[in-house]
């Protein structure tokens, strides 16, 4: 009994209406779905391609659109090749470099437009086509194509678009109304804004184009969109020479995959933009702004643009968390090919493709610095945009009086008179120093926070004696100050971070500038040690605690950049 | 860069070093004794030990070779000041991380377990951290390759 059960075999018809349905709903949009018809142009070595949607009613209404057509100049196909192409499962003979993948975009990208493909094709001189009717499917049951009858009207349409070209194919699909697709409006709307990207590298070269048409609308012709704008990039990330005006390339490097050295490498090509806010930055030109709004930097397109065989397969992915919902200035291209298809799991549709989590380590080590890069950028451009540092806490804080417990009243000994004045008279030696160390191409002035007229107990400073975290002093009139040292890693790693208005920044500037004003009521009040050995210690003090906090902020360097903020 | 004899080392000294088990390799930075720094790593809760054991159990294990390398940045102690001495290490460190990701000597062989993700200096001055990692990994590679010949 076994044994007849192990050598029987059987072959089990298939249910062709039931399949075409299933590949018609492989979760393709209308726009997406004629990205894929457009594949098939491409890889028929197309150089002009029109995509056309012929409506009825309203422009913005759903299931407007009664027919989508594709139609190129490529190779062409004959009757063979029409038959193969409307095959379910086309012969597997693709270039290396193809498009194509499992032989089903045609059918299941047409069949989920319409209910009926039909397939005008014109190779040599020789025009054909053949049509696929779901209704004709489930009449007969079986799996048919059926020559059309409307070949002369097809033929036509033809050369009205190419100009008599002698070879090229016209997909048309029709019998949309079981769809209720969306709006001719919203697929143009898609298509316009997507095609310039999703076939960069094929528009880049000078003799290829797309051109939309729905109807009564002008033709739009797509122009090719580099999501990094790597032209207008600079090339690396330099954090002191950085405007908030251009995009960088941070990384642009070959990922090692795969169990064997012959596996070709992956590129990765990651772009930093600035914030999209920068746009509207006073300082810059009209057309400086108009160029940042054109990047679009916004959650749409954040993200790896995944691209096989130069084609866009994935918009926006953030490859398993990678980059996270606010990293918003952030793109990566990740171009692989043919070759990679079963190392990343390329799906039928070629959308969806699975990582390995060897891959993903590496693509998010290779990230790591960019993305931490990116969150610089973006502080670096809401610095631009906001509130100058230490000004919440200077506002509110503008009649905060400085207190000495152990002092009932004022100081009035001579003693006490001449440490205040040479407290004042060093902090004023020492700025001065630091002003004259500075290098001398610098001829901006210390970029302190006070340039206003009234005075600030916090400030912030790049020239701060080297280790220290803030340099206190003290004003005639207005008595402790303290500069906060912008080149500490404590700045770096967490002031940067926490925004100006915040009650966690305000209450770090508060502890730093009790320190300073404790600093000077020591060294102007404690009468019984000397002042020389008063600074020593305060100093040192200082010292070791700015050299500790520096070694626990470059330790920690990941707690305000790990994207959860 | 010189790369130590296995176990020279300076009681202070900035050095990359390499630990290999099976297939894993783990990197890591020290500015002290570096056989000091590989006897923690071995230790119970030693990084390597842990890393390992979250990704292979068994390779954490089992009583397979363990080899450690070192390589001592004399470029650091020649161009850098004392106290910039950490943070460069650490900058080359990341390099070398990324480096290896991108080598298919090293990469198709060896899953890297190790990560930069909490050292890694935003920014560096010195230019030729690139070269410096490049080498190391070039030296690695080296290192690596007649074991599977």
């Amino acid at each position: 009994m076994t044994e007849n059960i192990d050598t029987e075999e059987k072959e089990l018809p298939i249910n062709a209406l039931r399949v075409c349905e299933a590949i018609a709903k492989i979760g393709y949009t209308p726009s997406a779905a004629l990205m894929d018809l457009a594949d098939n142009s491409f890889t028929a070595s197309a150089t002009q391609i029109h995509i056309s949607l012929s409506t009825v009613g309203n422009y913005a209404k759903k299931g407007n659109v009664i027919e989508y057509g594709i139609m190129d100049n490529g190779s062409g196909m004959d009757e063979v090749g029409i038959e193969n192409a409307l095959r379910l499962g086309s012969d597997d003979d693709y270039q290396q470099d193809s498009l194509s993948k499992f032989g089903m975009g045609l059918k299941s990208a047409g069949f989920s437009l319409g209910a009926k493909i039909v397939v005008f094709s014109r190779k040599d001189g020789n025009a054909t086509a053949w049509e696929l009717d779901r209704d004709e499917i489930e009449r007969r049951q079986a799996y048919i194509i059926k020559r059309a009858l409307n070949i002369d009207e097809l033929s036509e349409q033809f050369n009205t678009a190419f100009d008599n070209e002698t070879s090229g194919t016209f997909i048309q699909v029709t019998k949309t109304e079981c769809n209720n697709n969306e709006s001719a409006k919203k697929s143009i709307e898609k298509l316009t804004s997507q095609l310039g990207i999703v076939y960069y590298e094929f528009l880049k070269e000078n003799d290829r184009s797309i051109e939309v048409a729905a109807t009564g609308k002008p033709n739009i012709t797509i122009s090719p969109i580099d999501i990094l704008h790597k032209e207008d990039a600079t090339i690396s990330y330099n954090s002191d020479q950085y405007e908030g005006k251009k995009p960088c390339i941070s990384y642009d490097h070959e990922l090692a995959i795969g169990d064997s050295e012959d596996c070709p490498k992956l590129r990765l090509e990651i772009s930093l933009f600035p914030q999209d806010g920068m746009k509207s930055y006073a300082a810059f030109s009209e057309g400086e702004r108009k160029k940042i709004a054109s990047y679009k930097v916004n959650r749409k397109h954040k993200g790896f643009f995944i691209y096989r065989n130069g084609r866009l397969i994935r918009w926006g992915d953030n490859l398993d968390g990678i980059v996270s919902r606010d990293r918003i200035g952030f793109r990566a291209r990740l171009s692989l090919n043919t070759s990679h298809d079963n190392y990343l799991h390329v799906d039928v549709s070629k959308q969806h493709l699975n990582i390995s989590e060897d891959i993903l380590a590496k693509v998010q080590r290779a990230c790591e610095q960019s993305l931490r890069w990116h969150d610089e950028i973006f502080s670096k451009c809401t610095e631009l945009l906001r509130p100058e540092e230490g000004k919440s806490f200077n506002e509110r804080n503008s009649d905060l009086i400085e207190e000495d417990p152990q002092e009932t009243s004022d100081p009035t000994t001579l003693e006490a008179t001449e440490r205040v004045n040479r407290t004042i008279r060093e902090t004023n030696e020492r700025i001065d120093e630091e002003e004259t160390q500075a290098p001398k191409e610098e001829a901006e002035p210390e970029t302190l926070v006070n340039e206003a007229p009234s005075f600030n107990k916090v400030q912030y400073s790049d020239r701060v004696r080297s280790g220290l975290l803030w340099d206190s002093g003290v004003d005639t009139s207005d008595g402790t100050f303290v500069r906060i040292n912008k080149n500490h890693e404590f700045y770096n790693t967490i002031l940067l971070h926490l925004h100006e208005d915040s009650p966690e920044r305000q209450s770090i500037e508060a502890i730093i500038w009790c320190m300073g004003a404790g600093e000077n009521i020591t060294k102007q009040r404690l009468e019984d040690v000397d002042f020389e050995t008063i600074d020593k210690v305060i100093h040192r003090v200082k010292r070791t605690m700015a050299t500790n906090l520096e070694n626990w902020s470059l330790e920690n360097q990941d707690l305000y950049t790990d994207g959860s903020e | 860069m010189v790369r130590n004899s296995y176990c020279s080392s300076k009681a202070r000294q900035p050095c990359i070093y390499a630990i290999l088990k099976d297939s894993y390799i783990y990197i890591g930075e020290t500015q002290r004794y570096v056989f000091s720094r590989w006897g923690s790593h071995l230790s119970k809760n030693g990084s390597f030990i842990v890393n390992l054991l979250k990704i292979d159990e068994d390779a954490a294990q089992e009583d397979s070779k363990v080899e450690a390398i070192s390589f001592h940045l004399t470029e650091i102690e020649e161009n850098c000041e004392n106290w910039e001495w950490k943070k460069v290490t650490q900058s080359i460190e990341h390099e070398v991380h990324l480096k290896i990701d991108q080598s298919s000597v090293i990469s198709t062989k060896y899953t890297t377990i190790s990560n930069t993700t909490r050292t890694a200096p935003l920014h560096s001055k010195y230019q030729w951290i690139d070269s410096v990692a490049e080498n190391l990994v070039g030296e690695l590679e080296n290192h690596l390759s007649p074991r599977d010949g």
